[in-house]
């Protein structure tokens, strides 16, 4: 049962960290009105392109439809680039603060097995799932990278939206990037 | 009696997201990110419960992610179509619906499912 403990330990460090580095995103960041600003122009600008490519115009219509759709474009790259750039240190400073927690644990969890998975896992899958183990390890033996792994996945995105920090839902694929765009960030 | 579209009782966006969710036919009232969410939460839930139920019975192999994206996969569109009555092109198409929640879903399943089982049938 020592696994389970470990894993249980290893979830609620994860859990732990991403409190913290929403908590540091949101003192820094998140709580600033011009941040606030910037995302409702986002998903402001975004809610326009996307009806405006939606939109079905007549032939003489078209070259002006589409001098609208790029200025819409470029506006939106904007108030991403903008919104983006105000999280840029606190998302470096998150960045080293979760790679010193990784090490840390890892050197607490290294050659342990922390969980039993249910599954035999394919090759590809196996070099994660047993990292750090001895050799001789089962391979349904699970090591802490894995383990962390899985809730950092699981658990980022949930603690965010319950927080209500998620960031707002928009199609990059809608817009075509290049590496040029003409615009600083703020 | 649950309110109806035409009575105009809940307008879209006022109310409580999760009054709506669980009004029949609420997905008139529904708002494309609201509607976005309830699906996410849904998966989770889903992960959640399915990964307790296969490690409490102890179920192994790769079967159990079969059975988990099967009612990942059929639920949460069961629900937005039959008891929402949504039409999934009101709400930019299927594609971001099928896609909402679906990685930390599977995260969550194989962490509950992994924990339980370790924790009931585990040798070690």
């Amino acid at each position: 049962m020592g696994d389970v403990v470990a894993s249980i330990y290893i979830l609620l460090a994860s859990a732990a960290m991403t409190l913290l580095s929403e908590g540091l995103a949101y003192v820094a960041v998140y709580r600033r009105g011009e941040y606030q600003r910037a995302v409702i122009r986002v998903v402001d600008v975004n809610r326009k392109l996307e009806k405006e490519k939606e939109l079905l115009v007549g032939v003489e219509k078209r070259e002006r439809h589409a001098k609208k759709i790029q200025k819409l474009e470029a506006d939106f790259k904007e108030a991403m680039a903008k919104m983006n750039g105000m999280k840029l240190v606190v998302n470096i400073t998150i960045g080293l603060l979760y790679m010193l927690a990784y090490r840390v644990l890892s050197m607490r969890f290294h050659g342990q097995v922390v969980g039993t998975l249910p599954f035999i896992p394919f090759e590809m899958m196996r070099r994660m799932s047993m990292r750090g183990l001895p050799s001789g390890s089962e391979p349904t033996d699970c090591a802490f990278a894995f383990v962390y792994a899985l809730a950092a996945l699981g658990l980022k995105g949930t603690i965010q939206k319950a927080m209500g920090f998620a960031p707002p839902r928009v199609d990059l694929g809608k817009v075509k990037w290049s590496l040029n765009d003409g615009k600083r960030w703020a | 009696m649950s309110p109806s579209p035409s009575s105009g009782r809940l307008a879209k966006s006022e109310g409580s997201i999760w009054v709506k969710a669980s009004t029949n036919g609420g997905g008139a009232w529904l708002e494309t990110d609201e509607l976005l969410d309830i699906v996410y939460w849904m998966r989770q839930g889903i992960g959640l419960v399915m990964g307790v139920l296969l490690g409490l019975v102890g179920w192994t192999g790769f079967t159990g992610f079969i059975v988990f994206g099967l009612a990942t996969a059929w639920i949460p569109v069961r629900y937005y179509r039959d008891f929402l009555g949504i039409d999934e092109d009101d709400f930019g198409g299927s594609k971001g619906l099928v896609a909402e929640g679906t990685y930390p879903s599977l995260a969550v399943f194989v962490l509950c499912w992994m924990t339980i089982y370790g924790f009931l049938h585990s040798k070690t």
